[in-house]
């Protein structure tokens, strides 16, 4: 009985050994998956983050008629504007409007007594317009040609509408383009351009405006001209300086 | 002694006339310009100036600089550390001051592999070329070159990806800053 139960003790110790030796070696056998050789490492691109493309365009008539462009527009643009208190007659209060400049973010209204009215000369509003801000914001300011009861005991404010609000509409506007590129990638707030898995040296030629996408495009020839090299545009910038 | 004051006027004519020809105008006072200057603020421990690396044109319409935080919505405004050995994004930006904070930036830059949002590079800022007309920074561990020059309203960014990445492309932090200036 006990000589069995012996063989059973030295033939399961055997197989533990065993099995440790062949989990030992099998940390010398070639890796299934080496990172830095799969395909996916070879992926290049130039990718655009923080910016809105929905809204953009893209396509293929880049100046010299290759590679690829893309549009957008980045809109954490913030104003600070002043408008004296009688300019808001409009309001029983003071709006005091604050905004996240993040797309997520609910923004904060808070309404202000007349009492703290008048202890002010003039209403500061902080403006970070995104998609849903800048209409909150108009939608307000366009309340006193709609505002009759109580009865408003300033004439109709004609400072302020959203006609002449300059945060209607407004971005600093993005274009990009790269002659090299193969495609366009959009992946979250990214936009890409991939090239080759080849490419060495590639090139994107970028322009803003806050006046609008044309005017982007227009920049953009004027700056950057297609028979412009890189050396050329960097000496000019250096001489600019250096005058 | 009178009669020595001719003589010693002209001694000092030519002393006048020596140091004019002598000190030369510096011909190229960009290439002086520091970037760096300013920028290792450490948090709360010390200010050396809160400055950025702004790469642009005089009166331009937009600065271009280097990041070295990661760039989301809650990077904020000290996005830029001239310490920093990671470079995450190239950076149009507006900012005049981390106190006042940016308005209209975007964030762009090579890779090389899937497309992340939060790509690291690795280089050392003191080894880059940073100049107020051009940026030029080699990164690690692709070796990616990326040159940038500006205009008046946009940027000509250059990148040279290395030539074969798959077959051993893959450098270290001192591969990528070759020159120390």
């Amino acid at each position: 009985m006990i000589d069995k139960l012996c063989i059973h003790i030295i033939n399961l110790y055997t197989l533990i050994f065993l099995s440790l030796i062949c989990y030992s070696f099998s940390f010398l056998a070639p890796p299934t998956h080496t990172p830095h050789h799969t395909s996916d490492r070879e992926e290049r691109h130039i990718c655009f983050a923080e910016a809105i493309w929905d809204g953009g365009t893209e396509g293929t008539n880049t100046a010299d008629g290759t590679g690829k462009f893309f549009e957008g527009r980045s809109t954490q643009v913030r104003f600070h504007l002043s408008i004296h208190k009688t300019q808001v007659s409009f309001l029983q209060g003071f709006y005091v409007l604050w905004f996240d400049s993040y797309f997520f973010s609910c923004f904060k209204l808070r309404v202000l007594s007349q009492v703290q009215l008048k202890r002010l000369d003039y209403i500061q509003l902080r403006i970070l317009p995104n998609y849903h801000s800048y209409i909150t914001l108009i939608n307000l300011l366009t309340i006193p040609h709609q505002y009759t009861n109580p009865p408003n005991p300033l004439p109709p404010n004609t400072q302020v509408n959203s006609d002449r609000m300059l945060v209607a509409n407004f971005a600093l506007r993005i274009r990009a383009e790269s002659a090299e590129a193969t495609g366009v990638v959009q992946r979250d707030d990214m936009k890409c351009f991939s090239y080759d898995q080849k490419s060495t040296v590639v090139h994107v030629r970028i322009a803003t405006s806050l006046i609008s996408p044309a005017q982007v495009l227009v920049n953009l020839r004027r700056e950057l001209k297609p028979q412009k090299t890189f050396d050329a545009v960097a000496l000019d910038a250096k001489m600019v300086w250096n005058e | 002694m009178v009669q020595y004051i001719p003589s010693i006027m002209i001694v000092a004519c030519l002393l006048v006339v020596w140091m004019c020809v002598s000190v030369h105008a510096i011909d190229h006072p960009e290439e002086m310009v520091n970037l760096l200057a300013g920028s290792f603020t450490d948090g709360d421990r010390f200010s050396t100036g809160n400055t950025l690396p702004l790469v642009g044109r005089p009166w331009g319409f937009n600065h271009w600089a280097p990041q070295t935080k990661e760039g989301n919505r809650h990077t904020g405004s000290w996005w830029f550390k001239g310490s920093d050995h990671q470079l995450t994004w190239l950076r149009c930006t507006h900012q005049p001051s981390p106190w006042i904070g940016d308005w209209g930036w975007f964030l762009f830059g090579p890779q090389i592999g899937p497309i992340t949002r939060n790509p690291t590079h690795f280089w050392e800022p003191r080894g880059a070329v940073l100049k107020p007309y051009l940026l030029d920074a080699t990164v690690a561990p692709y070796n990616i070159r990326m040159e940038l020059a500006p205009t008046d309203h946009g940027a000509f960014l250059r990148v040279t990806f290395p030539a074969n990445s798959a077959s051993g492309g893959k450098t270290y932090l001192h591969d990528s800053f070759p020159r120390i200036h």
